[in-house]
């Protein structure tokens, strides 16, 4: 049997298991319906309405996609900048600290007011909390890039922007896919929770606010479980994209498509 | 190409790092086509003084004149080829690319009849492997490859640090016969780093021997010993006097 359907065995009996344990914990201790939903009522509120948690799965992904794809951008930029000065990453690191240990539920309101409701807070929030864990990985990933190819990039006179593209960019890719995990779950949460605290929006978190406001336990835990799987998804997409891009690195070797 | 023009001057070359001094009034001139190595004992300042050579460091005293400009402008013009003491190959390159690398960037500069890097890969015995990333290969095999890239470059000048200091002794005596190949066929200037006498007295014209640190030039040996070097010529009494020669002026260099 090859690694990878070991592994993929192992993954789905070690859920099975779970699942099991679940189920049979929520109906022996009978808790209540709010503070934990059997899986089997979960599993059976979405299938009565799939189109429901599919359309709002994918307001979501939008809002956290979008959320991250600003905040990639901004991380690349200003990684790039902080690579190339001490001074500039001293003088940011503690702004970034900042941004990172604020409790972002505690100023959300104020977001709303600011940007308005609907999807420009929600997104802003994703890519406000994103930013710093990316803001790092992409620095100390660009400063990894090995000093014997930067000298010999040095002895042609290769500018800037070529070092850059050429060798600190592809040596700090490892490391920005390693804290995109992270950020991808970050995301999803600032995601269901910004759509939650929403007055005019989609998505999981304003469903699920709903179901909470109107005491649907069955649908709060549905949006619970379908946010869930949406980052299942969105890491498994991660991890392929991973895969391709990172063939040469040492992480990938021996990982056959 | 001719190596008009690949002539390296230096004059009353030092260099200080704070207190430390590291190299001590270095003159030396180097003829177009000449390969020159510098011998010496660890620290003594011989990476030092490639990297002044190179422009990527300043000198304190003295004067540096690379084909009759300065260093940093020698680089700025691509004029010097550089071969690290570690092959410092990008993983996420083939080793064809890998040895394209240094003509990749600042491609304005690029000189002309820059010798073919298939072909170069394919003359040290690199053929099957253009497509192959750098981990497929040994050490010895990621060597070549950073020699090809840096003869591919087609400067006048090259600089070499070390390159086989990591081999093993077989794999290095190999390495210096495919180097004195690549030498013979392609015309610069070279500028060769070593600890190894064999390696100095098989590959060069001239050996310099440097002291220990700040490093002084204690002596430089000619190699009258025939051109096309080969392999059979490292048994030959010829060869082991120079060796001999160089050891004893390099003790006298430590004991100094
Ligand atoms: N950037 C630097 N800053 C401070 N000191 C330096 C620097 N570079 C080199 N030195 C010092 O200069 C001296 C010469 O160093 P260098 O690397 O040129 O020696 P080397 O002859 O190449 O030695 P080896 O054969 O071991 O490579 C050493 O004492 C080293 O500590
Ligand atoms: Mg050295």
């Amino acid at each position: 049997m090859s690694r990878g359907a070991r592994v993929a065995i192992a993954g789905v009996i070690g859920l099975t298991a779970f699942l099991i344990m679940w189920e049979l914990g929520v109906r022996v201790l009978d808790v209540q319906p709010f503070v934990l939903q059997a899986p089997s009522r979960i599993v059976t509120e979405l299938v009565d309405r799939p189109g429901l948690y599919l359309g709002e799965a994918l307001v979501t992904a939008r809002h956290a996609g979008l959320g991250l794809v600003i905040s990639l951008t901004v991380a690349l930029l200003l990684g790039a900048v902080l690579a190339s000065s001490r001074f500039a990453e001293d003088a940011m690191q503690p702004v970034l600290v900042l941004v990172l240990v604020t409790p972002w539920v505690s100023y959300f309101v104020s977001l709303v007011i600011w940007l308005g409701p609907g999807d420009r807070p929600v997104v802003f929030l994703v890519a406000f909390v994103t930013a710093p864990v990316l803001t790092f990985a992409v620095t100390s990933g660009l400063r990894s890039a090995d000093p014997a190819a930067r000298e010999l990039l040095a002895s042609v006179d290769a500018g800037w922007w070529e070092v850059m593209w050429r060798l600190r960019l592809p040596s700090a890719l490892p490391t920005i896919f390693a804290s995109s995990r992270f950020a991808v779950a970050l995301a999803l949460a600032a995601a269901y929770f910004g759509e939650g605290g929403n007055l005019r929006t989609d998505g999981l978190g304003y469903l699920g606010r709903v179901a909470a406001n109107s005491s649907l336990a069955q649908q709060l835990w549905a949006t619970i479980a379908t946010t869930a799987l949406l980052g299942i998804v969105m890491l498994t997409a991660l991890t392929v994209v991973e895969r391709m891009v990172l063939r040469w690195h040492p992480s990938q070797i021996g990982i056959r498509f | 190409m001719s190596g008009a023009g690949g002539q390296l001057s230096l004059r009353g070359v030092g260099k200080s790092f704070g207190p430390l001094e590291a190299l001590s009034s270095v003159d030396l001139e180097v003829a177009p086509g000449e390969i020159v190595t510098l011998l010496g004992p660890s620290g003594c300042g011989k990476t030092t003084l490639l990297r002044i050579i190179g422009g990527l460091e300043p000198a304190t005293t003295g004067t540096v004149l690379v084909a009759g400009a300065d260093p940093a402008e020698a680089r700025t013009h691509k004029r010097i080829a550089v071969v690290p003491q570690v092959p410092a190959l990008l993983p996420w390159r083939t080793v064809e690319a890998n040895a394209r690398l240094l003509l990749d960037v600042n491609r304005g500069r690029n000189p002309t009849g820059a010798p073919d890097a298939r072909d170069l890969l394919r003359d040290v015995g690199l053929g099957e492997f253009l497509g192959a990333y750098p981990r497929e290969l040994s050490g010895g095999m990621q060597q070549r490859v950073a020699l090809v890239r840096a003869f591919a470059l087609g400067a006048p000048i090259l600089l070499l640090d070390e390159p086989f200091a990591a081999l093993d002794e077989i794999t290095r005596a190999e390495m210096r016969h495919l180097l004195a190949r690549l030498c013979e066929r392609i015309d610069t200037t070279v500028v060769f780093v070593t600890h190894s006498l064999a390696e100095s007295v098989f590959l060069s014209d001239r050996v310099v021997v440097l002291s220990d640190r700040p490093g002084v030039i204690v002596g430089i040996v000619d190699v009258d010993l025939e051109r096309p070097r080969r392999p059979e010529l490292e048994d030959d009494p010829d060869f082991f006097a120079i060796e001999t020669r160089l050891r004893h002026l390099l003790h006298d260099g430590i004991r100094r």
